[in-house]
């Protein structure tokens, strides 16, 4: 409570302060109670009035609900498109095989430490599609890949360590892995699993064979990738500058491209349907806050008629805004529906398919609430603070009740 | 002497627009239940805004209201409003109904202010319509009713919570002499047979012609206080 008044405002507070006791708790019932069938009649009444405000919400949603459908499929589609690559080292280089001059310019590299050769294959085993990478049992890549949690790293030909994950099976023979020749002939190896290790990070998730296994697998005589682990702060462009400079038809992956990629690319489709989104609720939200203004300056004479009568002004208040929620409630329904009925009609004709997520439609009726709420605002606010005579009598009012504004008033009030 | 029902002590409103304009001018007036007080005088001697300080739907520059022992400037606006909506009834001179309401829904909506039982507001509604004559045009819209069907359904609709006074704005100034008249008559049966308290600001001379007391006021102060024997 102590938290909550120095965050908000007095009004909010005294209105907090009243929902705490129970007379508060009665007295905002009643001015439900006293507003509801006022606010019902009047919405049954003003036909005109709930169309455009229904269309305002619903337009909104509808647009905002096919966005997201729209959005939704092209992130799937584009998804589709980018393999996520587990990488064991922080950075990747895989390009055809290295040729001697590539390998002893790598061997050269004055300005990267842990950058060695090795091979990388992307095949077939048990565990399912995954990377392969052959190293030299001296190769520092090789103590570099995580704690080993059983057994040992492969020293020899036939010899295979495997992360933790797959560890769980134990030392065992028949681990095969087959991989697609270039000629087309599927090479397939067995292995022993000699150990497990616990990668570094999540990235790592490599078999891990010596150099003699991965090169029969790969059937090339050269390596064709290049390792590199790199510092917290080490310059990754620069690193990638120098692999590209030795290998530079090579596909450099670090261990943020692949996700960078991804967000990079959902970010794409998504920003501009985001933006058009916002700019539809904005334009309803407009359109909602002019049609409540305008019901509330063309009723101010009735809500003064409410307010003599000993409608106080939460009731007012309560008023307008449920009038406002009801018709957002509806034009929020009204949305959902006609978007469902729109992607029934055109989503069949469309390569892709078009679906609204689950999440999508409450998203949406929070959205549309959001709105309405800060559009009703001022209208319900000006309906709380004005006094009974400046309603009953048409006079103007003022968000400002204080005295010397209304008597200036240099803004003109409404 | 007993102690008055409604006083107004000092009263003074001033309108600060323009140069300031001094409506209500240090107004001293004390109501008795079960009076008829007419007020009079010429257009904007302040009638109209005594009246609205009386019933607490303006705020006076200056000085004191008085209802049944309480005063006004010790309530808040809430407190206000709950005391129009349980002590005093209004009327006013454009009826000032509720169109979206029918004409028992406008009479039913004082008692719904105030958390009445169904049930209750529904006998009540009924009765109330009865004793101003118009239980026939109970499910009308206001507009389709007359005026002075209108203007009764305002009367039915003031004393739906039984109030201590029922304040009413020119009554009579949009209704032609026929309906006036039943109007005029309809207050005085009220005050006669209730002891319904009533003050009423009228052009009207028949309205003056059936109040006990008849106040005129000119340029916001009281000129002078009538009083008038009813027989």
């Amino acid at each position: 409570m102590i938290e909550m008044q120095g965050r908000i405002g007095p009004r909010l507070q005294q209105a907090w302060r009243e929902i705490s006791t129970a007379d508060g708790r009665q007295a905002w019932r009643e001015a439900f109670a006293s507003a509801w069938p006022v606010a019902m009649r009047h919405i049954k009444r003003e036909k005109v009035k709930t169309v455009l405000f229904s269309l305002c919400v619903g337009t909104s949603v509808c647009i905002y609900l096919l966005f997201s459908a729209f959005a939704a499929a092209t992130t799937r589609g584009a998804l589709s498109g980018v393999e996520g690559l587990l990488l064991p080292a922080d950075m990747i280089v895989v390009a055809g095989p290295l040729t001697d001059e590539q390998a002893r310019e790598v061997d050269r590299a004055p300005d990267i430490d842990l950058l060695e050769k090795g091979y990388w294959l992307d095949a077939l085993s048990q565990g399912g599609r995954t990377p392969v990478i052959g190293l030299e049992p001296r190769a520092k890549t090789m103590g570099k890949m995580g704690q080993v949690v059983w057994g040992r790293m492969p020293v020899g030909p036939g010899e295979m360590a495997v992360p933790e994950t797959l560890g769980v099976i134990g030392p065992a023979r028949g681990f095969v892995v087959r991989r697609a020749s270039a000629g087309g002939a599927l090479l397939e190896r067995e292995f022993t699993v000699v150990g497990a290790y616990r990668p570094l990070s999540a990235l790592a998730t490599c078999l891990v064979t010596t150099v003699e296994d991965a090169r029969a697998l790969n059937a090339g005589l050269q390596p064709n990738a290049l390792f590199a682990f790199v510092d917290e702060g080490t310059a990754l462009r620069e690193l990638e500058k120098t692999t590209q400079r030795i290998l530079p038809e090579a596909k450099v992956y670090t261990a943020v491209s692949p996700q960078s990629q991804v967000t990079g690319l959902v970010a794409r489709v998504l920003s501009p349907s985001a933006l058009a989104t916002s700019f539809v609720f904005v334009l309803g939200g407009l359109g909602m806050f002019n049609l409540q203004l305008l019901s509330f300056l063309r009723r101010k004479r009735e809500i003064g008629i409410l307010r003599a009568l000993g409608m106080d002004a939460r009731g007012a208040a309560v008023l307008l805004f449920v009038e406002g929620f009801v018709l957002a409630v509806i034009g929020t329904a009204v949305g959902s529906v006609a978007s469902y009925l729109v992607i029934g009609q055109v989503g069949p004709a469309l390569p892709y398919s078009l679906v609204i997520g689950t999440w999508a439609p409450v998203r949406a009726a929070v959205y549309s609430i959001l709105v309405f709420v800060i559009a009703t605002w001022i209208p319900v606010a000006l309906s709380a603070r004005a006094t009974v005579d400046q309603l009953l009598y048409n006079r103007r009012v003022y968000l400002n009740p204080n005295l010397s504004c209304a008597n200036c008033g240099r803004c003109g009030g409404f | 002497m007993t102690e008055p029902l409604l006083h107004c002590h000092e009263l003074t409103k001033r309108f600060l627009a323009g140069d300031g304009v001094l409506a209500v001018d240090n107004v001293d007036l004390s109501i008795q239940k079960g009076e008829f007080v007419a007020i009079t005088g010429a257009s904007g001697s302040g009638k109209t805004t005594l009246l609205n300080l009386l019933g607490g739907i303006d705020r006076p520059t200056y000085g004191e209201v008085i209802l049944d022992n309480r005063k006004y400037s010790r309530l808040s606006e809430s407190g206000l409003a709950r005391l129009r909506r349980t002590k005093l009834g209004f009327v006013f001179q454009f009826f000032n109904l509720l169109n979206d309401l029918t004409a028992e829904e406008n009479v039913a909506l004082p008692m719904r202010l105030v958390g009445l039982q169904q049930d209750v507001i529904d006998k009540k509604v009924r009765d109330l319509l009865h004793e101003v004559g118009i239980e026939a045009r109970a499910s009308h819209s206001p507009y389709e009713l007359s005026g002075g069907e209108q203007q009764r359904v305002a009367v039915a609709r003031a004393l739906a919570n039984d109030p201590l006074v029922v304040l009413a704005d020119e009554p009579t100034g949009n209704l032609d002499s026929k309906n006036a008249s039943a109007i005029i008559h309809l207050f005085s049966r009220l005050n006669g047979e209730k002891g319904q308290t009533f003050v009423v600001v009228s052009h009207d001379p028949h309205v003056a012609e059936a109040a006990h007391r008849v106040v005129t006021l000119v340029d916001g102060r009281i000129s002078s206080i009538e009083e008038r024997s009813q027989s």
